[in-house]
């Protein structure tokens, strides 16, 4: 109790509140604004915690993460321009929501489900650390690859109205994705030479592009289309009801509750991240929409379902790292190198070495999540006010960010000019009708399955029927044929 | 014009007068006249651009000038060093990347730069390389991982991290005959991840492993390096156990080559006084990197042999 209380006080020092609040600014700015997001705040940010405390470092870059999660949602609501990849299926009903004059209702839900997805899994973190994070060592290769065939066989419910052009643009993210060096022989594959593409293309720039250098390019042309005829559609209904009342809160909490607890599992597994656990918990809940929900044509449920989910991996991703010191995410991984920074070596034993710190960084994130909530529901009347901008304004400011934000991660041009061609390429996809989102989820995967997939085939020794021997990702395999069947059921 | 040349000409004398004047002792201390810039080869956070940061004030109070570190991550710090073949010889434009970047990557291709690209300037701490698996399979050493590898039908695995690692396996395996296949990871958390799972038999870890095996949850079966893992003294080296291969790989600084013999000495003697500042000495300890330093002509010969042994590895 003494050293909880000693570390509690560490958190609640000035100094370590002070970073706290700096934390969540930067990243609520980088969330809301699209272009600029999370890796590229942390390498600006990072640089500035070596002169911090190693509480308020760390409170700093929790902080960071944590709000740039919550932010992203603003830009998916109100510009149809999610502020991170992780918000992207947020504009799947957050957009249409703002459309119909219900701005504020979505960026309150957004923010309530945020900051309920992040505070419960921070106490899940707290509480039960240890039991989950063995359960996550027990996660091989074998394993990773049927919770990825399961998670791509609900994700393909996302491809939008036509199925076989959503295969076809998932395939092609997949094809992207295998630009590089080859994870078992590191010959580059398909990078003609440029040492830029050792690294694959890099995921911010594919990110970026087609999430908001590509809605751009479509809202220019909207522009045009507007000037040439000359007749102007109001953008979006005026607000009439910005209240949430006390049905629609009932209405949402069971969708909440169980987007949390799938953020929560996506964090716990290493490498799916925010992106995949936010549109699986979008499509899971769609699956199990009730009469009367509309998915897809703006119901709160939507924003709830993603943006809870998104907020809940962070929290779980620290869990195999308090627990057995390994990071679960590359936001994790920032972390391990701020606790090494000030001579803490994360592992299984920080908890006997340095209790006092890792009580304060519990404390901290507990701060963090109620800074949050007070900064968004301040920031969020001053964003609704975005719908009222006139385009010709924001189409540049976004452009620019988009490009600073690219080039902020490596300081070189190559990601920028990677993310121009891929918006160029996102928007011929969409006139056509190849949804964008199904690439991304392609390309974000895919390196991950093929990684976990050449593991698996060398620790089974090539011979399927090894995988008997794994119960966990037999029940995977059997919830992945489920769902294939009552999909295809469901569309005849 | 003529009398602005020759005015000119003559305040080049008086400036070189006053230099040499200025500076009689302390011999062309002209270097540096601007902020000099590192590159870090890899994203900030990690080990590389820690150090360098450490590093950095100590060396910048040496050149008596601002040094910049900037962060171009990308193939193993492969691209901050291709960017640096660009750039001018002149003292003010290094890199910073691993021991392998230079001396093992440009033996697998592709790359733009090779061992002659470089001017050494100097290289700290060694990596605490090894090979750990869990305590329960009973192994003590390494050779019991061989005895293992020889009477299991399908030989065994291990969790790889980079391709060195991959060579190294291989022509262990190669020597005693068995079956040792790498199962790419990607990097040391996985690596270690998966062993303590028990999906693999055993893994290569650069450092991570370092806070499971103090624990007693991993169990050190041989170093990579010369000298011993330091706190596992008692766990054999790959060079102890009989083989012909070693992997010493530190945080090295380069420039481009062509250095001048002047520009080349100033640096290398703030860099040595850099690694031995408490700041840098400190990071090392706590990444249980030791406080090894190599510079200049030393650090030369050293990578200079390491690729010459990597080439014949992979012939």
């Amino acid at each position: 109790m003494d050293t909880f209380l000693q570390g509690a006080a560490d958190a609640l020092q000035f100094s370590s509140i002070i970073a706290v609040i700096g934390g969540i600014f930067l990243g609520y700015a980088v969330g809301v604004l699209p272009g600029l997001s999370r890796p590229a705040a942390l390498s600006v940010a990072v640089p500035i915690t070596y002169a911090m405390s190693p509480i308020a470092a760390i409170a700093f870059l929790v902080g960071v993460t944590k709000a740039s999660a919550a932010g992203g949602a603003t830009g998916a609501i109100l510009l149809n321009t999610p502020g991170e990849p992780s918000s992207a299926a947020t504009t799947f009903d957050g957009h249409p929501l703002a459309k119909k004059g219900e701005a504020t209702r979505a960026l309150k839900v957004a923010l309530y489900a945020s900051v309920f997805g992040d505070l419960s899994a921070t106490i899940v973190l707290i509480l039960l650390a240890a039991p989950l994070a063995s359960f996550a060592l027990k996660m091989g290769p074998v394993e990773m690859v049927s919770v990825m065939i399961f998670a791509l066989t609900f994700i393909a419910a996302l491809s939008g109205s036509s199925l076989t052009r959503g295969v076809i643009s998932g395939v092609f993210g997949l094809f992207l994705a295998t630009i590089g060096l080859d994870p078992e022989s590191a010959t580059p594959r398909m990078t003609f030479g440029m040492i830029e593409l050792f690294d694959g293309i890099p995921l911010i720039a594919a990110t970026v592009g087609m999430l908001a250098f590509t809605e751009m390019l479509v809202q220019t042309q909207a522009l045009f289309a507007e000037r040439k005829s000359g007749v102007t559609a109001a953008r979006f209904a005026t607000e009439t009801n910005k209240r949430l009342s006390r049905a629609d809160i009932l209405r949402v909490f069971p969708v909440t509750l169980r987007a949390t607890g799938i953020g929560i599992g996506a964090g716990i597994l290493p490498g799916l991240g925010p992106t995949i656990g936010a549109f699986l918990s979008y499509a899971i809940n769609k699956r199990m929409a009730k009469p009367g929900d509309c998915y897809g044509e703006g119901d709160l449920k939507g924003v709830a379902a993603t943006e809870a989910a998104d907020n809940a991996v962070l929290p779980a991703s620290l869990i195999p790292l308090f627990a057995i010191g390994l990071p679960g995410s590359v936001s994790a991984a920032i972390l391990v190198s701020a606790f090494m920074l000030h001579g803490v070596q994360p592992g299984p034993l920080v908890f006997e070495q340095h209790p006092r710190l890792i009580y304060g960084i519990y404390v901290s994130m507990i701060i963090a999540s109620i800074v949050m909530l007070i900064v968004g529901r301040l920031g969020l009347t001053l964003f609704a006010k975005a719908t009222r901008l006139p385009l010709l304004v924001i189409i540049p400011f976004v452009i620019l960010f988009c490009v600073v934000g690219t080039y902020l991660q490596r300081d070189t041009i190559f990601p920028v000019l990677a993310m121009l061609t891929l918006g160029a390429v996102g928007f011929v996809m969409q006139r056509y009708g190849y949804s964008v989102i199904t690439f991304l989820i392609g390309f974000v995967v895919g390196p991950l399955f093929e990684l976990s997939l050449r593991q698996a085939l060398i620790v089974t020794n090539h011979s399927i029927s090894d995988v008997a021997q794994h119960p966990i990702a037999l029940v995977f395999l059997a919830a992945s044929v489920f769902a294939v069947i009552f999909f295809l059921r469901r569309k005849a | 014009m003529d009398s602005y040349k020759s005015f000119s000409k003559f305040g080049v004398l008086l400036y070189a007068g006053a230099a040499i004047a200025l500076t009689a002792g302390a011999a062309f201390a002209e270097f540096p006249e601007r902020s000099v810039r590192i590159t870090v080869g890899f994203g900030p956070g990690g080990g590389v651009d820690t150090i360098t940061r450490a590093a950095s004030d100590a060396i910048s109070e040496s050149l008596g000038q601002s040094v910049v570190v900037d962060n171009q991550p990308g193939a193993g710090g492969g691209l901050a060093l291709t960017a640096l073949l660009a750039k001018p010889a002149d003292g003010y434009e290094l890199a910073a990347a691993l021991t392998t970047t230079v001396s093992f990557d440009p033996h697998t291709g592709d790359r733009a730069y090779n061992i002659d690209s470089f001017d050494y300037i100097g290289a700290f701490g060694v990596f605490p390389e090894a090979i750990v698996a869990l305590p329960s399979k009973g192994w003590d050493n390494f050779s019991d991982i061989i005895a293992a590898a020889k009477e299991s039908p399908d030989g065994l695995n291990y969790a790889s991290t980079t391709s060195l690692d991959r060579v190294i396996m291989a022509s262990i395996a190669k020597k005693e005959g068995v079956t040792i296949k790498p199962v790419p990871t990607k990097g040391g958390a996985e690596a270690v991840a998966q062993t303590l799972g028990g999906h693999v038999d055993f893994a290569y870890s650069s450092g991570t492993y370092y806070a499971q095996a103090k624990a007693g949850d991993l169990a050190v079966m041989a170093g990579l390096g010369k000298e011993p893992v330091p706190g596992f003294e008692s766990a054999p080296t790959l060079a102890s156990l009989g083989y012909d291969i070693s992997s010493v790989n530190m945080v090295v600084y380069v420039a481009p080559a062509g250095l001048s013999d002047e520009v080349k000495s100033a640096l290398v003697d703030a860099f040595k006084a850099a690694a031995e500042s408490e700041t840098v000495l400190d990071i090392l300890a706590g990444r249980n990197m030791g406080s090894f330093i190599l510079t200049g002509d030393e650090f030369e010969t050293q990578i200079r042999a390491q690729s010459a042994q990597f080439k014949a590895a992979l012939d």
